[in-house]
């Protein structure tokens, strides 16, 4: 259903910063190159990123929105198993 | 208002974190790697060429002349890894701009290293070192560290470029 994750690092500045909110769910998990994922990367752990680009088998690239992230060729291609769900809604600290 | 209350929430079921860290590790980029990498391709291909010398090959030499192969495929991908690291993460437009050939010579690295996969020509070793050498120049250039060059001493005691640390 719906899930509510907190926030950690500064990768994703300026759409998230530390200490935001996002609450995504897996219902509306059609993957677009730009919506926001939650994902379980086998080497970065439970992370939050944007998909940059598809292929053709329906794995995902992910980027962060900071220059300063983690590359896409290091968070490497993963497939749509590893999402946990679309970012629905942001919550931001005033 | 909807922060504050995930906030107490979350001080309360504690939600589970999504990471959104940086460059992880920060900013560790070194072209040594793809230097010792080049040499041990070098060596590798002298090797080979020992077995070559001889006018037949035992079993052991055919299991060698194996391994050898493996490794020289394994240390030109690990070139291949290491420059495309430095050439697509660390590399922004500062540094292009430092190094107008970066993309040209990034480029000819992985064609060069692949020429090392196919041959067995210790030429196309020493040309993989030498431009692995230009790349690691220009790497600390845009680091303000100056370099010389030194034989490698160890085998097989080829010139590379070492950064002037210290």
């Amino acid at each position: 259903m719906f899930r509510v994750f907190k926030v950690t690092g500064d990768s994703m500045v300026p759409t998230l910063r530390d200490k935001d909110f996002v609450i995504t769910s897996r219902w509306f998990l059609k993957p677009k190159v730009g919506q926001l994922v939650a994902v379980e990367h086998p080497e970065y752990q439970t992370i939050v990123k944007r998909i940059s680009q598809i292929n053709e088998v329906d794995q995902l690239l992910l980027q962060g929105d900071n220059p300063k992230s983690v590359s896409s060729t290091r968070m490497g291609w993963i497939t749509k198993d590893q999402v946990l769900g679309r970012v629905l809604f942001c919550v931001k600290q005033s | 208002m909807f922060h504050s209350l995930l906030s107490k929430l979350d001080k309360q079921f504690k939600f589970d974190q999504v990471s959104a860290h940086c460059d992880i590790p920060c900013k560790i980029y070194d072209p040594a790697v793809a230097q010792i990498s080049a040499l041990t391709i070098i060596r590798l291909l002298d090797l080979i060429q020992e077995l070559n010398d001889k006018d037949e090959l035992t079993l052991a030499d055919q299991a060698q002349l194996a391994r050898l192969v493996a490794q020289k495929e394994e240390h030109a991908t690990k070139v291949k890894e290491e420059i495309r690291i430095i050439w697509g993460d660390y590399y922004k437009q500062p540094q292009f701009d430092q190094l107008p050939d970066a993309h040209e010579l990034t480029h000819s690295i992985m064609l060069q290293a692949s020429k090392c996969k196919q041959h067995i020509d210790r030429a196309m070793g020493v040309t993989l070192l030498e431009l692995v050498n230009k790349f690691a120049k220009g790497f600390w250039l845009t680091k303000g560290v100056a370099t010389f060059t030194a034989t490698s001493p160890y085998p097989p005691a080829e010139t590379v470029v070492y950064p002037k640390l210290g």
